[in-house]
């Protein structure tokens, strides 16, 4: 069970995700962009990994990443992209902003949930 | 499936490229793994053809192109009834404006990435929705080097039609460029994960 | 990475994004222009010149009982019967083709029989760039219906309210709608469009003053100002105007119309007035005969003041005079001759204006007038003005009845209430009178004096006390005047200083004696001799061979007065020697007793038997 932040500026998706992610236990928080991802790591809330679509109103994924990064308390939040964009320079910048996996759009709750599984254990693991 | 028939060059390997992102994305978004895929011949009268409409802008290596879908809420409400377990009365306007900019925003990334595999690098607009009327205000259909399509997604839950405009400069600049219908995907090779 | 890479890319993605926010924000602001016009409450609608629907709103998608979004499926010709739909795709086409840009009318949505509305419609060219889906047009309609069945409604009730109401335009040209009843006022079945002076003030344009004609003819220039313009002539325009009836003689040939005006402000200036007519014929004619009955009941009081007011002697040549004249005219009249009755008329006039007989007066002299202005070539018919000597006579009638009641012998106060002739009355009947009398008297001679009355139930025939009353009335009035002293004087002789009078009444088996006594200075028996010598009243030798009290009784005498003026107060055409005279007749005979500082006192003594 693991607090999950979605974050995605389209309404089904994140409908579609936490719907996915609620039957599987986890207790989801949602931004509509990546200026609210921000603000939702800026507050006290419990969050255990991080779900992001990359274009986005505002801020998009990879800026947002970043800037979560700097946040003491989250620089070690595990973050997955879910997007369309498949290209290897996006790959590349993903990574360097530090996101652990990279989903190409649409989203595989046969693959995905597992992943989310074994990433949170590792993470508790230390 | 004769290898002439999934084999295309120029404006053709684009529109060919584009209509296969629709009716894979479509069958995806629209919940209907059966969805048909008709091309429709579209006189200049009937250029309004439904109430909403949202389009998707891809540019690059030369070309431009603009995706429209044309709907009616029907069709919105009926799939999210389905996702949500409301009824379709009751879902919020918002939900149903979101759904075809998805679906076109899954369209456009779907086409933007077979561009890119097959060499010719386009970027991508955000999906925008508005009225069919709008459609009124487009460009002539008598541009030069400009090629038209249009066809309409058929689902369980009724059809949308879609338009693609695509304009080349200089006019030449896909006369190299193929396109080969790639292998039917099965759900398994949906949504590749990567660990970076 | 490198890091001028790394900028680009991050330049790159700013503009993105930059260009990302744009784009929703006017993909937000479209949103809600298109809610404003899809809740329009009235029917817009885009369509192609053939009426097949591009766009509208609810209110069209409620006219063709669809959802908003299945308009596009929709042809307008739809919601009307087939005639309105040739009138409609009439304008429509016009539009459309560029004949006019903008073109306006009400047609009804009249597909079905039932709930039918009436729209006023707008229909514009669509002046977007169409790329090439054929010339559209921009459409507008508002429901009217409601307000077409209040006008109807308005107009049934208009035509029930006996008041004639119209609306006149900046031209004072009449504009509908109007009630029926101006047709029937104005007797004229066709007044739209007419201009209001020629059916309203023309009609009855010479019995308008000279300021309601200047301000009727001038009614535009109100036009175009503000109400208070109307507020400055608004107490010139004619309120009442008389028009003549030509289907009618005699009183009913005058209409008279009431008239209400009230400026039709817009947009804080006048652009027209609303008239409100009403037929006060009948009104008018019963005020008419209101009128004249008053004038003829103040003739009447003032006839009888008039004749009241003649003093005796005017009053006999009044009569003697004015009733030769009329004889007279009767006679010119009968001879046909007009110089005898114009004289005889201007004789008439005269008398009546030496007495005040106004009526008489103005009668006499309108004859006269008209008779005198006649033109030659009239004069043989001047027999034609006749009444206007009848009238003469009629007057004159009235004045003699009048004389008539006025010389019958009974006290003047006493005409109301007349006791038989014969019957007896009270003496004390006359108290108040000779009191009021006094007590005038006094105030006029500026004396305080007091009567007090002691009848001792004496009854006379009513004829005698009549006259006995103005025989006691002068005696009182003399002793007031001449007799009793001013107050000073009074006083420093020792006597009260009010004057005492008193009558006295007494009645025995032999007589009956009324004592009239005043406290005054008496009466000087030598100083009266001495004035009615001055006057030729006695000579000189008769004058030796009076007795002190024969002196005192000259007084009796015709021709006396111890005062060089004739007083006002008593002489007043009857002296003592009339009051002696008086009793006389009636049977009486009066003396008196003086003394001299003490005061007199006169007897008036009727045996029994008499009178």
């Amino acid at each position: 069970m693991a607090h999950i932040l979605v974050v995605d500026d389209s309404d089904t998706l994140r409908l579609e995700l936490a719907t996915a992610l609620k039957q599987a236990n986890h207790v989801v928080i949602e931004a509509k962009d990546g200026r609210d991802g921000v603000h939702q790591c800026e507050s006290e809330k419990p969050i255990d990994l991080i779900i992001t679509d990359l274009n986005m109103p505002e801020l998009d994924g990879i800026s947002m990443v970043k800037e979560i990064k700097k946040m003491a308390n989250r620089a070690d939040t595990p973050v997955f992209m879910l997007t369309t964009e498949a290209s290897q320079e996006l790959r590349a910048d993903g990574k360097a902003a530090g996101v652990m996996v990279w989903i190409v759009k649409p989203f595989n709750a046969a693959k995905v949930l597992p992943a989310i599984d074994k990433v949170v254990a590792m993470k508790k693991a230390g | 499936m004769a290898s002439e028939s999934s084999k295309f060059a120029g404006s053709a390997a684009v529109m060919a490229a584009v209509k296969h992102a629709a009716k894979t994305e479509g069958s995806g978004q629209l919940r209907d793994a059966d969805l048909q895929l008709s091309s429709v011949v579209v006189t200049p009268e009937a250029a309004v053809r439904d109430h909403w409409m949202s389009l998707i802008l891809l540019a690059g290596g030369g070309i431009r192109m603009t995706l429209k879908a044309f709907y009616n809420t029907n069709l919105c409400r009926r799939v999210l009834a389905d996702i949500t377990g409301q009824k379709p009365e009751e879902i919020a306007d918002h939900f149903v404006s979101d759904l075809m900019r998805e679906l076109l925003n899954r369209v456009g990334g779907s086409a933007k990435r077979m561009l890119g595999d097959a060499g010719l690098t386009v970027g991508l607009s955000l999906p925008l929705v508005t009225r069919g009327f709008d459609q009124i205000f487009s460009n002539s259909t008598n541009q030069r080097d400009t090629d038209f399509e249009h066809w309409v997604l058929k689902t369980k839950y009724g059809a949308v039609a879609m338009s693609a405009e695509l304009t080349r400069a200089p006019a030449d600049c896909l006369n190299k460029f193929e396109w080969i219908v790639p292998a039917p995907k099965t759900d398994a090779d949906d949504g590749e994960l990567d660990f970076l | 990475m490198s890091v001028p890479a790394d900028n680009i890319a991050m330049n790159q993605n700013q503009i993105l994004q930059a260009s990302h926010h744009i784009l929703t924000l006017m993909e937000r602001s479209k949103e809600q222009l298109e809610r404003f016009v899809d809740r329009l409450p009235s029917v817009f609608c885009v369509s192609s010149a053939q009426g097949q629907v591009v766009k509208g709103n609810a209110e069209l998608a409620d006219r063709f009982g669809c959802q908003l979004e299945g308009l596009l499926a929709k042809n307008l010709s739809s919601l009307f019967k087939p005639a309105t739909w040739t009138l409609f795709a009439e304008q429509m086409r016009g539009v459309a083709a560029g004949d006019t840009s903008q073109t306006s009318l009400e047609l009804p949505l009249d597909a079905s029989d039932k709930d039918v509305k009436t729209l006023s419609w707008t229909l514009r060219a669509f002046d977007g760039n169409t790329s090439g889906s054929g010339p559209l047009v921009t459409i507008f309609g508002v429901d009217v219906s409601e307000i077409r069945a209040y006008e109807r409604q308005l107009s049934q009730i208009f035509s029930t309210i006996p008041l004639g109401i119209l609306r006149v335009d900046q031209h004072l040209k009449v504009v509908p709608p109007l009630s029926a009843y101006v047709s029937r006022i104005l007797r004229d079945d066709h007044v739209v469009g007419k201009n209001l002076k020629e059916v309203l003030f023309a009609p009855g344009w010479e019995q308008l003053s000279s300021l309601q004609r200047e301000y009727a003819g001038n009614l535009t220039s109100i036009m175009g100002f503000p109400e208070f313009q109307y507020e400055m002539i608004k107490d010139n325009l004619p309120r009442l105007i008389s028009i003549p009836d030509p289907s009618q003689t005699g009183p009913k040939a005058l209409r008279w119309i009431g008239i209400n005006y009230d400026p039709i402000v817009q947009d804080g200036v006048i652009d027209g007035l609303l008239l409100i007519l009403e037929d006060r014929t009948e009104v008018e004619r019963m005020r008419a005969e209101q009128e004249a009955r008053q004038l003829s009941e103040e003739s009447v009081i003032r006839r009888f003041v008039e004749v009241r007011r003649l003093e005796p002697e005017v009053r006999r040549m009044v009569q003697t005079d004015i009733r030769a004249f009329i004889d007279s005219i009767g006679q010119s009249l009968a001879a046909n001759d007009l110089a005898q009755t114009l004289r005889t008329l201007h004789g008439i006039k005269g008398v009546s204006r030496v007495a005040q007989l106004t009526q008489l007066k103005d009668l006499a002299h309108g004859a006269e007038t008209t008779l005198l202005g006649l033109a030659a070539a009239e004069k043989a018919s001047w027999r034609q003005h006749e009444g206007l000597i009848a009238g003469i006579v009629d007057e004159w009638n009235e004045v003699e009845t009048i004389l008539a009641a006025l010389n019958a012998p009974v006290g003047t106060h006493k005409v109301a209430t007349q006791p038989a002739p014969g019957s007896l009355v009270a003496l004390a009947h006359m108290e108040s009178r000779l009191k009021l009398t006094v007590k005038e008297t006094a105030k006029a001679v500026s004396k305080d004096v007091e009567l007090s009355c002691k009848w001792g139930d004496v009854h006379l025939p009513q004829e005698v006390v009549g006259k006995l009353s103005e025989c006691l009335l002068h005696i009182l009035n003399n002793a007031v005047d001449h007799g009793l002293e001013a107050s000073t004087a009074r006083v420093s002789a020792g006597k009260r200083s009010a004057g005492r009078l008193v009558i006295h009444a007494v009645r025995t088996d032999k007589l009956i004696e009324i004592m009239v006594a005043d406290d005054g200075h008496g009466i000087n028996g030598v100083a009266v001799a001495r004035s009615a010598l001055a006057k030729g009243v006695i000579t000189q030798q008769e004058a030796a061979t009076l007795s002190l009290q024969d002196k005192i009784e000259l007084i009796f005498r015709p021709g006396f007065s111890t005062r060089d003026a004739a007083s006002e107060i008593s002489g007043r055409g009857i002296g003592l020697d009339a009051v002696a005279a008086a009793v006389k007749s009636l049977g009486g005979t009066i003396s008196l007793a003086t003394e001299l500082g003490e005061g007199t006192t006169f007897t008036i003594r009727f045996e029994h038997g008499s009178p």
